[in-house]
Order: structure tokens, then sequence, then C-alpha cells
């Protein structure tokens, strides 16, 4: 790897870093389109070098955010079995599926997700009770008004399949999932969007660490690559939360769908490039 | 509603812990490979010790690679620890589905 690319990738990882590490998301999806259409790096590569980054953008912001008391550790580790297991059967379905055909559909659940966030208003209450879910209930501080939020979680059973929906994304994209796993937990689960962001990013690293797996011991992980990647990632990951520190819920969902149509454009770009350019 | 400051510290712990390590070995292979430039293909996991031994740049950030894999594996063990501990086995058993999911999808 030259120079001139090795600082291309330090910063297109930073910037990931910091947009995950804020919203809830590994940043694979920023890092592999930026390395593969603007860096020209092979899509297997960047998709395992992507794969490390979102554990490393897992470990440093979740590594914050859990000291912090935002993370609801046990509806994330409930939720893990779902995406783990997503993540495999997404793998063994790409093999099948052309990837430019997958870009394109979940753009476009991308996009009605951005309007569903957008539209409807963050509704944290005490409706349907299921009884597993009183033992998930959880809160935290809010850094912004010194108060304590508390909250109940729900329709448990929703969020396990967006949980596998996730995992899918990832195995077959090589990205966290989180883009989706956020809207799950915060419109249909409950969760404020503070805490549903800083879930996710503790959720994710172990949703990415099935695939990294497999492919590290298959030898499909480039090594300086990754290396790369990694660093800017924990570089950025460290400084996302604390941008956000005093931003409030709502503002952040507002935020969240404008990142969602964004990264949509993202993926519609890429699929298009992977016709373009194959 | 109390906070379960317990959980929070030790898996708050391992992360932090495994992101220092792995930023440690990984920042020292890059710049091991800087220094002396080779092919950047990935060593397969049973030439890694020899190679580590051989001081080879690539097998420094093979290992720091290797450690960041781990890094949320041993995050589910410490939190499954404290969940046998605390009595919470419903946590136990999704804690023990990851792991043998994961172990499962390197097998296959």
């Amino acid at each position: 790897m030259d120079l001139l690319l090795t600082v291309g990738v330090l910063l297109a990882a930073a910037f990931a870093g910091i947009i995950g590490s804020m919203f809830g998301l590994g940043g694979g999806i920023i890092i592999i389109p930026v390395l593969t259409l603007g860096l020209g790096i092979d899509m297997k590569d960047a998709i395992g070098a992507s794969l490390i980054g979102v554990i490393a953008s897992s470990t440093g912001a979740a590594s914050r955010y859990v000291s912090e008391g935002l993370v609801n550790i046990r509806l994330g580790m409930i939720l893990e079995p779902a995406t783990t297991l997503g993540s495999i059967v997404g793998a063994f379905l790409a093999i099948y599926l052309e990837q430019n055909v997958l870009a394109l559909v979940f753009a476009a659940v991308l996009v009605y997700s951005a309007f569903y966030m957008y539209r409807r208003p963050e509704v944290t209450v005490h409706a349907r009770r299921e009884s597993f879910c009183q033992y998930l209930d959880a809160c935290y501080v809010d850094q912004r008004t010194g108060d304590m939020v508390e909250y109940r979680v729900r329709n448990l059973r929703r969020g396990l399949l967006a949980s596998f929906a996730a995992g899918n994304m990832s195995g077959m994209l090589g990205v966290g999932g989180g883009i989706v796993k956020v809207p799950a937990m915060n419109v249909w689960m409950g969760v404020p969007m503070r805490a549903a962001t800083a879930t996710s990013n503790f959720m994710i690293g172990v949703t990415a660490v099935a695939g990294a797996a497999v492919l590290y011991v298959n030898g499909l992980i480039p090594p300086v690559l990754a290396a790369t990647v990694a660093l800017g990632v924990f570089a950025g990951a460290n400084i996302g939360p604390r941008l956000i520190r005093h931003t409030a819920g709502r503002t952040m969902r507002r935020y969240f769908a404008l990142v969602l149509i964004a990264i949509s454009a993202l993926m519609v770009l890429e699929a298009l490039g992977l016709t373009g350019g194959a | 509603m109390e906070q379960d400051r317990r959980l929070d510290r030790y898996v708050s712990g391992v992360l932090h812990a495994g992101m220092i390590l792995s930023i440690s070995v990984l920042a020292l292979g890059l710049l091991m490979f800087v220094l002396s430039p080779g092919v950047e293909t990935s060593i397969p996991l049973d030439r890694l010790p020899e190679e580590l031994m051989h001081l080879s740049p690539v097998a420094v950030i093979d290992l720091g690679i290797l450690l960041l894999i781990l890094t949320p594996l041993a995050r589910v063990l410490a939190a499954a620890a404290i969940f046998a501990a605390q009595r919470e086995l419903r946590f136990v058993l999704a804690s023990l589905a990851v792991l043998a999911a994961i172990a499962l999808a390197i097998v296959l």
C-alpha cells in the first residue's frame, strides 16, 4: 500500500469511526463504498477490512458507552444469538445472490426506515408487557439534563426478527447491520434513541465476529489494509461519543434519518458501481 | 431503578483492555511493516507462532487482528460469568448460544 492510499484509507476509516460511534453503526456501510469506489480497492479485500473495522468501532465506542451506563447489555445479549445466526445465513445466501441486487434491496429498506423514523415520534411507554421484557428494563442518566431516564423494553419478538435481518445484512454485505438495529430498537422496542445507538454499537462487534472469524481462518483478511482501517476507526470511535454527549435523543433521530438516506444513496451508488465496474 | 454498575464496569473493562491491546499490537506491526516492507498476504494460523518468532511484520499485524476478533468473544465470556454468578440463566444461555454459533460458523 503506498502512502497516498494509506492516508486515504486512514481518513475514510476515521470518518466511518466517528459517524458509526455517534449513530450506532459499525462504519462498514461507509468504508466499503469509499474503499471500492473511491480508492479502487478490490471488493473482497474491502469486505474483510470492513468487518475488522466494525469490530474496532464497536469495541471503541462500546467501551465508553458501557462505562457511561447507556448500553442495555441484557437486551444486546438477548438479541445477539439472532444477529449471529443471521450473519451466518446471510453469508451463505450471499453465495447465491448478486451483490448489487442485495445492495439495492437494502437501500430500499433503508429509505423506508428513514421516512418511518422521521415521521413517527419516539414512544417510550409502558405498553404491552411481555413478562420476559421486564428483565430488560433499564435506565440511564441523560448527560445533557442530568436526569435519570427509565424505559421498558417491548416487542422482543419483533426485535429478534429485526436482529436476524441485521445479521443477514452483515453476512451479505460485510457491514455491521446497526443501520437496521437502531430503528428496530428505537421504534419497535421502545428504547430511547441514545440508549438504542449505544446498545447497537455494543452488539455489532459480535455480529461482525462471525464473518470476520470465518474470513480470518481462511486467510481472506488483508493484513495491512485491515490494520490501517482498524487504527483509523479506533481513532474515530473515540471522538464520536464525545461529539454527541450533549445531543438530545429527538435531535439524534432526525440526524439518524438523514444518515439513513445518505447511506441508501451510497448503497445505490455502490450497486451501480458494481454493475458498471464488473 | 438501580443500575447494574458491576456488570457495566467489568464489560467496559474487558472492551477497553481489548482495545488497548489490539491497537498496540496493530500499531507495532504496521510500524515494523513500514520499516521492512514485504508481501502483504496473511499468514495461516498454524504458521503464525513460527513467523512471530522470526519477527515477521505481517505476523505481528495478524496477531493484532486476531486479538481484535477475540475481544468481543472475551466480552461475551466475561458477561456470561457475571450472569452466572447472579443466577441470570437466560443470559448465560444467550451467551453460550452466541459462542456456539460462531464456533459453528468457523467449522462449516
